[in-house]
Formats: C-alpha cells, structure tokens, sequence
C-alpha cells in the first residue's frame, strides 16, 4: 500500500512529491486507500464545512455533520465516478447528510441570529441597518424551504454553476436556476422589507 | 428582477467565473438592466459573510483521526497478510490470541520501523514503542503522520519532540490518543484501551463515544473498572487461558484523574447559538438575553454575570437553559468568579449533556482545573 503513505505524505509541508490531483486523491479513496479520505477532508473541508453551515442555519452539529459527509467517503459508502468534480461530489454527499439529519431529528432549523449580530457589530463603521440586515438575511434564509435554501446556498453563496449545482440536487439546471431567483426575491424581500 | 440578458445570465448561471470575459464586460458596460441586476446579486451575496472558522484544529484532529481509523478499519475487513505481519512483532508470551505478538522484555526498545520504510530510507520513527511481554502493537503510517494500533496489552511510547506539520497518534479500538512530546503507556484488552498513563507532556483521548479528555503528566484514565473487570472474565472465559494480561496488574496505582478538557485560553468568545423554537421563547427572553451577552462583551462580566444568573431563574427558559447557564458560566470566569463558573458548566454537563454546549463546557472546565492545578 504505497500509495497510503504517499497521500498520507502530502499532508506535510515542504514535501517534494507533487501534490495529487483532486481527482487521483478521490479515486484513491474508491481504492480503500486509507490515507486519501483525510486527505480529501483537509483539502475540501473549508467549503464543505461552510456549506453544512450554511444549509443547517450554524449550531453545534456543523462538525458532526461535516464529520458524517467524510465518513461516508472513508467507509467507502459514496464512490466518486468522473460525472462530476470532486467538489461537486462532497457537497452532494453533504447536502444529502444534511437532509437525513433534518429528518432524523426533525428539528426546526437553528438561527444563528445571535452571531449574526455579533459579526455585524464586530464590523467597524458599518451601518447601523447593516447589522439589521444581516440578521434578517440569516433569518430568510432559515425560512427558505429546503429546495430553495439548497440552490441559493450552493449557486449565490458557494459559486456553484446552476449545472454543477443540479449534479448535487439530483435536478434540471433550469429547475435550480428558477430556485435561486426564487430564493433571491424572497431574501431581498424580507430584509429590504420589498413586497415580494 | 430585471430580465437578464443572455449573455450575462449564462455567466451568472456559471457561477460568475473570473476573469469576466470581454463579452459579459461590454455587455454589462451597455446594459443599466444587467448591471441592475448585478448589483443585486450582490447585495445579497454581501448579506451572507464566510462565517469564522467553523472546525478548530482540535476538531480536525479529531474528524481527520477518525477518518484514518475507519479508512484502516474497512481496509482490514480484508487484510492483506503481508501488510499485517510487515508491521508487527513474532511472538513470545503464551498468550491465547490469534496475532503476532512481541518479543522482547519490556525494556528493549523497538523501533517499529518496516523494510519497506528502511528500503526508501524514510527518517526515524517519531516514537520509540516498549512493548510489555505479550503486547500487541502495530506501526500503520510513517512520520510525518505516524500512527500506531494497540491490540492488546501495554506499551510505552516515548515520542520526541514533533517538528511543525508531524503528528504521532495511537489507535485503540475506537479510542484515539494524539500526542505532542511526551512520554505515556497504553493499556488495551482485546482491542479495546483500558487505561492510560501520561509521565510527561500532554495526551490527547479521544474516546469512541465522542469525548475529548486531555491528560497531562502525573495523570492516569482508567476505563470505568467494573466494564474492565466484566470484560476480563468474559475473556478468561471464552479463553479458557489465564496467561492473558491483567488490567489491575499492569494498571500502576496511580492517582486516578478523568479530566474532561481542551483547554485553549486564547479562543475567542463565541457567540451563543440560539434556538429559534417558539416554544422556549418567553416574552423578553431574547431581549434579556442579548442584553446580559451585550455587558459581557463590552468588558462588564460582573453585570453579565448578575443578568444572566436573574436569566436562569426564569422558568420557561426550556433548551435555552444551557445557553444562559454557558454564558453564566463565562461572565462568572471573567469576573474571577471561577467556583461559580465551575458550577454552571458542572449543570450543563449534567442537566444538558446533548447541547452543543456540552463539550465546551466539559472542555471549559478542564481549563479551570488546569489552571487550579498550576496555581496551587
Ligand atoms: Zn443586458
């Protein structure tokens, strides 16, 4: 199992060996490899973690939750094929940990409405109505359905493109471009207070 | 909105790829509609900031220490033979069990180096492993990221000084143990870690039910004796061999000390989360709430402190309780009150294991005893 300690290896600074490909590393996970699952987890973890955060309205179970979305990669339970990018296929798998845990627990989505406000007024000069804004954007997007809050968070917020995004949701790329509109007016809606 | 014109709608749509290209430029230059709509993108896009750090390191320690074991633990569902014996030691002890065990006495040093690391001439181990007669340990990666099994039995590890980007960690069943310089001794039954002793430096354990404990030197954790002893009969039993190690034989008499802890001062405060649930929500709790975290913020933890403790008194406080007792707690710490800080994060642990606040808290009083004991 050479391959292990040479994914393992990448880890560490100053290394020689040229850095694997996303997608060498994901094919080393289809391979059981056991160091490629860490691996992808330090290379993706940022955008996969802000997604989770994202779609979960923040709490305590961003770490479980991003946890779970590699563990199904280090379990070898969702295999990464080449019909999408390797960031596509985590935050598939993300999303799909997100919604089985909002079923699990049929829990009301958290607000993070408290660090709403504590990031706008760590922010210096902003407008008072900024902070205002800030914390009713969270809130509207909390209030957004799930396929509406999924296209808005992974298009507008993510960068995603409205095809990559349809590869995560299991959709048209017309289907999640109409939701991102949707999910836009109605955010613009509720914090500039427009009727909809 | 504005309906888009085509060409800037099919780079929106593409996630507005960078650089623009000179068509949607001259497009958006000509178009006040596209640009209007634009501008809206991004204003909305403006309403929703990255958010801090979400994972610490010690929790990407921790995910990315899990990740490796259930990486290792599908893997060897169907081990190759030759992985399993490259790492290992030929055995010695008439111990019933079906590994390769050590040889040696406890007090020859093994370097758990395999051929195959020698043959590229890899640097030296980060550890030097002393098995106990009988004991079981496996060496699974190389440096710069280093980790050991424990199977059975005991072993000490004397790890040197790890350079930045080198980690060492132990595996134990489904117990992690990460280590900085340091020296300790592992004890495990039949897969499964039953103590651990630190001599010097500072251990990380990370339990398979999700707890964090930190140990520093002088401190020993124990697996709750009566699950060990239990066990030890099992295995006897099944065994029907008495050579197998004894917990309370190898275990030294240590003071026992279960200390739940990640303690890091310099974190920053982190703002409560907040539970949007009508039916935790009296009248004026948010109010209140936002008001006692506003004091504690501006530098008043003794007003804080005050605020939220008339807070708690509230009855229909419901999962909200263990916000308010968490940023008890916290106003309490920094009003030098650390007894009733002590107290507080004690009732979360308690009354709210299952709240996001549990592992802080649990993690918060390590601290404060760490402190206790540096003082004192
Ligand atoms: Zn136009």
């Amino acid at each position: 199992m050479v391959m292990g300690e040479d994914v393992l290896r990448l880890r560490s600074r100053g290394q020689s060996a040229p850095p694997l490909s996303d997608e060498a590393l994901a094919r080393a996970c289809a391979g059981g490899d056991p160091g490629a699952a860490s691996a992808l987890f330090d290379r993706f973890r940022g955008p996969v973690a802000r997604t989770i955060y994202r779609l979960v309205g923040g709490g305590s179970d961003v770490e479980d939750l991003v946890q779970s979305t590699f563990l199904e990669v280090a379990r070898g339970r969702s295999v990464w094929d080449d019909r999408a990018s390797v960031l596509t296929w985590l935050l598939a798998i993300a999303t799909n940990v997100v919604r089985h845990h909002r079923r699990a627990t049929g829990r009301r989505l958290r607000l993070v409405s408290a660090m709403a406000w504590a990031r706008a007024e760590e922010r210096p000069a902003a407008r008072p109505e900024a902070r205002i804004e800030l914390a009713r954007a969270q809130k509207a997007l909390a209030d957004l359905g799930e396929e509406l809050r999924e296209a808005f968070v992974l298009c507008q917020l993510e960068g995603l493109s409205a095809r990559e995004a349809a590869q995560v949701l299991g959709t048209s790329e017309a289907a999640v471009w109409v939701r991102v509109s949707k999910a836009r007016k109605a955010i613009r809606a509720a914090v500039l207070g427009d009727e909809p | 909105m504005s309906e888009l014109h085509r060409t800037v709608d099919s780079w929106l749509r593409e996630g507005r790829p960078e650089p623009m290209s000179p068509a949607v430029r001259e497009h958006l230059d000509g178009c006040a509609p596209c640009r209007a709509a634009l501008a809206e993108v991004e204003e909305v896009g403006g309403w929703f900031p990255d958010p801090p750090e979400l994972l610490g390191p010690e929790s990407v320690e921790a995910v990315r220490f899990r990740l490796l074991a259930e990486a290792r633990a599908r893997r060897d569902q169907s081990p190759p033979p030759s992985e399993v014996s490259r790492a290992s030691w030929p055995r010695v002890a008439a111990v019933a069990a079906a590994v390769v065990l050590v040889a040696g006495a406890a007090a020859l040093v093994l370097r758990l180096m395999s051929g195959h690391q020698e043959a590229r001439g890899e640097a030296a181990p980060l550890a030097v492993v002393r098995p106990a007669p009988g004991a079981v340990v496996r060496q699974l990666e190389s440096p710069p990221h280093e980790v050991y099994r424990l199977v059975d039995g005991s072993a000490s590890f004397s790890v040197r000084k790890l350079a930045a980007g080198q980690t060492l960690r132990v595996i134990v069943g489904e117990d992690l143990i990460v280590v900085r310089g340091t020296r300790f001794r592992l004890q495990a039954r039949s897969g499964r870690l039953e103590a651990v002793e630190v001599s010097e430096g500072l251990v990380s354990l990370l339990l398979g039910d999700s707890r964090e404990l930190r140990l520093a030197a002088g401190q020993t954790w124990r697996r709750d004796p009566i699950a060990v002893a239990r066990r030890a009969v099992a295995d006897h039993g099944e065994e029907g061999d008495g050579a197998g190690l004894d917990a309370e034989r190898v275990t030294p008499a240590t003071e026992e000390v279960t200390r739940p802890a990640v303690p890091r001062r310099t974190r920053r405060p982190r703002a409560p989360a907040v539970v949007d649930s009508p039916a935790v929500r009296g009248p004026g709790l948010d109010q209140a709430f936002h008001e006692a975290w506003g004091m504690l913020r501006s530098g008043d933890p003794r007003a804080a402190a005050a605020r939220f403790d008339e807070l708690l008194r509230r009855p229909d406080l419901g999962e909200r309780r263990a916000d308010v007792l968490f940023w008890s707690a916290r106003a309490h710490q920094d009003a030098g009150q650390s007894s009733v800080a002590r107290e507080r994060l004690g009732d979360i642990v308690r009354s709210h294991p299952g709240a996001w606040h549990a592992a802080e808290a649990r993690s918060a009083l390590g601290e404060a005893s760490a402190a206790d004991g540096g003082t004192r």
